[in-house]
């Protein structure tokens, strides 16, 4: 039995190339715990339907609270994060996926779809984000208040700029560590650390000048 | 300081996250704690826009539509792979194939033209002849070609007789002479005996059969079986002009007819001078039965005399001797036509072979120079 780091820095246990091909093999879903990148990087070239299940299975959740977090509609956010994947077998099919860090491929992808959709919004006036619309459902005092604030603030973070946005999605959409953060923004840590507090700045100001306002 | 402060930044990061509170965290960063608030709230604010929930049905969705474009992708790539991979050296290798067949079969196809049976190229060349056949749509000129194939097979069989060659054959012609057994079928010399199974009850002259038999040495065809044709069989048009036993003897060669039967044109009677490796340009005598200015009738067989050179007067019922060629359409040109007012075995017999030079093709090198001949309708 192997042992692999991925770049990331998650320990991944187990990773035994005749258990993945006897899974494959039998149509038995990968487990989580034996899942390799450089694997699954192989069974997507191969578009190898159970890979394919397991890389959307294991990184979805994070696509897709990602691109939530950085426009805050569900609908939206759940067409990206799928087109993300579709997108991530194109590549890998024209020798333009990721090489080695599969999650920092997907997160980047999904950021730069973010911004392709967000600039495609900007583009129709009559279009505006879905936070800007009014609640229809009516709401207690506390609710409305809340609903309130959560608005000021997605206003005052899409008012960042795409770097600003993408790092605080990382830290506080997935919880990633300084290291993550950086891994995923191949940065190092004092640039995302730097980026991260002149990016809480900001917000800070923006909620500041939206509630002044 | 800038650093000092981003890493307070985290330590509070991280320690609200543990669960303690904004005012816990900052008190242990009394001096940095006016820049770290701003920036603490900031990132709480930013907290309460992540939703950890990932509703199920999206995720469902998600991965149809993801399964869905991988099953086009590898649909899109076997037709690529078939268009790339396969396409190209199936089409090679299909030119090759017909490259090597074409060529090869050329080859073989020239080299079996002259074969006769039981050499090892003559199956090439009755498969030629029935791809030949395959390939010609337009029924008069198969009926043509088949008339041809026909008289090649006579050809054959006169050769291996010439060559005194034991070859069993069948072949298709017409009785001419039956005489103690001995028959003269499209020029071919065939010895019918107690042994020969006659699968028809009457034989007679005349009578289109079809024979099988050995060849033997004595330049005769030893029968197996003949068999009369049906008719709307194919015949020969032209019987071997003559044969020459192995004896030395010369056998004569008398009437025959051509196409298909029943037959339309009769009574023709080749010279000596056609012989059959020429069969290009034949010479044949018969009775004028009409003319119509340039468009006489020949035994029966409409034929035009227009730019033909004509030798002497020629009136209706006199017996003419006219040389031609087949066309491919089957039709027979006729080149030259003279008087043969005396029309008679002796005269004909002379082999005059100067006078149908030019229309033989230098068939001069008549093996049986002083045949004679029949009119074919009455025999001997």
């Amino acid at each position: 039995m192997g042992r692999a780091i991925d770049v990331t820095g998650d320990v991944i246990l187990g990773v035994n190339t005749l258990w993945m091909v006897y899974c494959v093999g039998r149509g038995v879903p990968i487990p989580m715990q034996n899942f390799n990148e450089r694997q699954a990087l192989d069974g997507l070239k191969n578009l190898d339907s159970q890979v394919i299940g397991a890389v959307y299975d294991r990184y979805f959740p994070e696509v897709y609270r990602y691109v939530r977090f950085r426009l805050g509609d569900e609908p939206t956010a759940e067409d990206i994060a799928s087109d993300v994947f579709v997108r991530l077998l194109e590549a890998v099919q024209n020798r333009r996926g990721p090489q080695t860090n599969l999650k920092a491929w997907l997160l980047a992808t999904a950021s730069h779809a973010v911004v392709d959709h967000l600039r495609r919004v900007y583009r129709r006036a009559t279009e505006s984000l879905p936070e800007d619309l009014s609640d229809p459902d009516p709401a207690p005092a506390e609710l409305f208040d809340e609903r309130e604030q959560k608005r000021t603030v997605r206003q005052a973070y899409a008012r960042l700029t795409s770097d600003q946005q993408h790092v605080l999605a990382l830290r506080f959409s997935q919880g990633y560590s300084l290291e993550e953060t950086a891994s995923v923004m191949k940065k190092n840590v004092n640039a995302v650390k730097a980026l991260q507090f002149r990016a809480l700045a900001a917000l800070q100001r923006n909620i500041e000048e939206m509630n002044d306002d | 300081m800038i650093d000092l402060l981003m890493d307070a930044l985290e330590i509070c990061l991280q320690k609200v996250e543990q669960g303690e509170t904004v005012e816990s965290v900052l008190s242990l960063f009394p001096d940095l704690e006016s820049e770290l608030r701003p920036v603490l709230q900031a990132a709480l604010q930013a907290r309460t826009l992540a939703d950890q929930s990932v509703p199920a049905a999206a995720q469902r969705r998600g991965r149809a539509r993801l399964l869905s474009g991988a099953a086009e992708l590898r649909e899109s790539q076997r037709g690529l792979s078939k268009r790339t991979v396969s396409f190209f050296p199936r089409m090679v290798l299909a030119l090759s194939l017909t490259a090597v067949v074409v060529l090869s079969s050329t080859g073989l196809v020239g080299a079996s033209s002259n074969s006769l049976p039981g050499d090892q190229l003559y199956p090439v060349k009755r498969t030629w002849e029935r791809v030949q056949l395959a390939f010609v749509l337009n029924q008069q000129r198969q009926d043509a070609l088949q008339s041809q194939f026909e008289q090649e097979r006579l050809n054959e069989i006169d050769e291996l007789l010439t060559t005194s060659r034991a070859q069993q054959v069948t072949f298709s012609g017409v009785v001419s002479k039956e005489t103690d057994g001995r028959w003269l079928i499209s020029g071919i010399p065939v010895l019918v005996t107690n042994t020969t199974h006659l699968l028809s009850a009457e034989i007679s002259s005349s009578m289109p059969v079809t024979v099988t038999g050995t060849t033997g040495s004595n330049g005769v065809l030893e029968a197996d079986e003949i068999e009369s044709l049906q008719p709307g069989s194919m015949l020969p048009p032209l019987e071997p002009s003559h044969h020459a036993g192995a004896t030395g003897q010369s056998q004569e060669t008398t009437t025959t007819v051509a196409g298909t039967l029943p037959t339309q044109f009769p009574a023709m009677v080749q010279t000596p001078a056609a012989t059959p490796k020429t069969p290009q340009s034949f010479t044949y005598t018969g009775v004028v039965q009409g003319e119509q200015g340039t468009n006489w009738t020949i035994n029966g067989q409409s034929v035009s005399v227009d730019q033909v050179e004509v030798g002497g007067t020629i009136q209706v019922g006199q017996v003419v001797r006219f040389g031609g060629y087949y066309a491919g359409n089957g039709n027979f040109i006729i080149t030259s036509i003279e008087s043969d007012s005396q029309g008679s075995p002796s005269h004909a017999n002379g082999g005059d072979n100067s006078n149908n030079g030019h229309n033989n093709n230098g068939g001069g090198d008549d093996k049986g120079g002083g045949h004679g001949r029949d009119d074919g309708g009455g025999g001997d």
